[in-house]
C-alpha cells in the first residue's frame, strides 16, 4: 500500500511537471534545418528555452595585391588629373564586373570627395565570390550638377520607420522601410520618393540617382525605377542593391533616354521595390541614409567638345584584383533566439534570431519561416494543431489514463 | 485506508491532482472544445473522488 501511495504521490508530482514542460515546449523550435550545425537547448535568464547553434564553415580569403575579404568594405576610387591638375567637377561612370564577367555596376556614377584633389570614389562590400573583379572608368568635365532632395515619401507595400527628411544627409540616420506581408504572397516592399521643384538646366547631359544605405535581405535585390511622365509608365535602371551594395547610382544619359520626360512640373519619382513577393523567408529592412536626384549639364559648351578634350587622365587604383581562396574559416552563425507564433487561425511563423559574423563583425538577421496549417493555428501555444486523429488519440489516453488510475486508487487505496 | 493518510490529506492528493491535470489539458494542443471534453470527464471524476474522501 505504501509502494502504491508513492506511486500516486510521484504521478502527482509528474502530473504537475509536464504542464510547464509543455509551456516550455510552447517556446522553444527544433534546430533549424541547417547542414553540419551543432545544437544545445539552453535556458536563458527569464528562463526560456532556446537552442545554440554554431557553426564555423572554416572560410578564408587570399588577395593578389591589396587584400579584400568577402562582405569587407571595399572602396574604388579614382584620381582625375588634367595637365597634371585634378579636375573636381566631372562626372565619373564605372562599371564593375563580377569575376564570372557579368555586369554588377553598368555606368554608375562615382562620388566625389569632397574637398579632395580630383578624387572619386565608390564603395562596396565585398561578396562572397572568389575571382577577379575588373572595373573600368570613364570621366566627362566640366560638368556640373543641381542637387534636388526628397520631398515625400509614398509607401505603395512595407512598414516605414522615420521621415524622408532622414534622406537629406549621409548622416547614418536612416528612413527605414522594411518589407511587409502582402495577402496570399510573400514579403512585398514597394515605395517611391518624390523629388519637387526638380529644374532641367540648359545642356543638361543626364540625370542620377544617388542613393546611400543598407539593404539586409540577401535573398533578393531591390530595384530602382524612375516615372516617365510622357509614357506613364516605370522605367526600371540598371543598378540594383543588394547588401552588398553600400551605395548605389544609376546614371540616365540624354543620349540613351528622353530624360525631359523624367521630370513633369518640376516632379521626379524614384520607385524602390523587392522583386520577389512570393518570398516568405526573411522580411527584409531596407535603409536610405541619403538619396538625391542630380541634373548633370555641361558648363561649358557642348559635351561632345568636352568629352574630346585630350588631357584626361584618370588613374584608376582600385581593387584590381580580388584572389579568393576559401572564405570558410571567419563566417559564423549562431541562432539567438527562436520564437513560433499564430500570425492569424491558419498561419504559423517560426522566427529565428540568427547572429552572422563575418571577420569579427556581427549582426543579427531575423529569418521568418511562414507556414500554412491545415488544421489551424493554435494561437495559444503558438503552433499548428496536429491532424484530428492524432488528437483523437491525445483525447483517448488521456481518458484511458484517468480510468486505470481511478480503478487503482479504488482497487488499493479505498 | 491506508494507514497513516488521512482523507484529508487524500483530499489534498486528490485536488493537486486534479489542479495538474486541468493545467496539463490546458496547454495541450487541441482544439478548445476537446480540452473542454477532456476537463468535464476529469472534473466529473475528479469531483466524485474528492467527495467521497472527503466523506469518509
Amino acid at each position: 500500500m505504501k509502494i502504491f501511495v508513492a506511486f500516486v504521490l510521484a504521478l502527482i508530482l509528474a502530473s504537475a511537471l509536464l504542464p510547464f514542460l509543455a509551456l516550455a515546449k510552447s517556446g522553444t523550435v527544433p534546430p533549424p534545418d541547417l547542414t553540419e550545425i551543432m545544437c544545445e537547448q539552453k535556458t536563458d535568464e527569464k528562463g526560456h528555452k532556446y537552442w545554440e547553434c554554431f557553426t564555423s564553415l572554416k572560410k578564408k580569403i587570399h588577395v593578389f595585391g591589396t587584400e579584400y575579404f568577402p562582405l569587407e568594405d571595399g572602396r574604388i576610387y579614382i584620381q582625375l588629373l588634367s595637365k597634371d591638375q585634378p579636375v573636381n567637377n566631372a562626372l565619373c561612370l564605372i562599371d564593375l564586373y563580377y569575376p564570372d564577367l557579368t555586369v554588377w555596376f553598368d555606368d554608375a556614377a562615382m562620388f566625389y570627395l569632397n574637398g579632395s584633389e580630383g578624387l572619386y570614389y565608390f564603395d562596396v562590400i565585398i561578396p562572397d565570390m572568389p575571382g577577379v573583379y575588373m572595373t573600368t572608368v570613364k570621366c566627362f568635365y566640366i560638368i556640373d550638377e543641381t542637387y534636388d532632395y526628397a520631398d515625400n515619401a509614398v509607401i505603395l507595400h512595407g512598414v516605414e520607420t522615420g521621415s524622408y527628411m532622414d534622406t537629406w544627409k549621409d548622416d547614418n540616420q536612416y528612413h527605414e522601410v522594411d518589407e511587409k506581408l502582402v495577402a496570399g504572397g510573400g514579403y512585398a516592399l514597394d515605395f517611391y520618393y518624390e523629388f519637387y521643384n526638380v529644374s532641367i538646366p540648359e545642356n543638361y547631359t543626364g540625370m542620377t540617382v544617388y542613393w546611400i544605405g543598407r539593404w539586409d535581405s540577401p535573398e533578393e535585390y531591390v530595384w530602382f525605377d524612375v516615372y516617365d511622365w510622357c509614357n506613364d509608365t516605370w522605367v526600371e535602371l540598371p543598378n540594383e542593391a543588394s547588401t552588398n551594395t553600400p551605395m548605389v547610382s544609376n546614371y540616365i544619359d540624354v543620349s540613351e533616354y528622353n530624360v525631359s520626360c523624367l521630370v513633369s512640373d518640376g516632379t521626379v519619382r524614384v520607385r524602390i521595390h523587392d522583386t520577389n513577393w512570393d518570398e516568405k523567408e526573411v522580411a527584409g529592412h531596407f535603409m536610405t541614409d541619403y538619396i538625391d536626384v542630380q541634373m548633370h549639364y555641361a558648363s561649358f559648351g557642348a559635351i561632345e567638345n568636352i568629352r574630346g578634350g585630350g588631357e584626361l587622365h584618370v588613374r584608376d587604383t582600385s581593387i584590381q584584383t580580388i584572389l579568393l581562396k576559401s572564405v570558410e574559416d571567419m563566417i559564423t552563425e549562431k541562432l539567438i533566439q527562436n520564437h513560433d507564433y499564430c500570425l492569424d487561425n491558419k498561419t504559423h511563423v517560426k522566427e529565428l534570431l540568427i547572429e552572422k559574423c563575418y571577420f569579427g563583425e556581427c549582426y543579427n538577421v531575423t529569418k521568418r519561416i511562414v507556414e500554412v496549417c491545415d488544421y489551424g493555428c493554435n494561437v495559444q501555444v503558438g503552433e499548428c494543431y496536429p491532424p484530428p486523429y492524432e488528437r483523437l488519440g491525445i483525447v483517448i489516453a488521456i481518458i484511458a489514463a484517468i480510468v486505470i488510475i481511478v480503478y487503482l486508487i479504488r482497487r488499493f487505496v479505498w | 485506508m491506508v494507514k497513516g493518510v488521512t482523507p484529508a490529506h487524500e483530499a489534498v492528493i486528490l485536488l493537486l491532482l486534479g489542479i495538474a491535470f486541468s493545467l496539463l489539458v490546458f496547454n495541450l494542443n487541441l482544439y478548445p472544445y476537446e480540452k473542454l471534453i477532456l476537463l468535464g470527464v476529469a472534473l466529473i471524476i475528479f469531483t466524485i473522488f474528492f467527495s467521497s474522501a472527503l466523506r469518509a
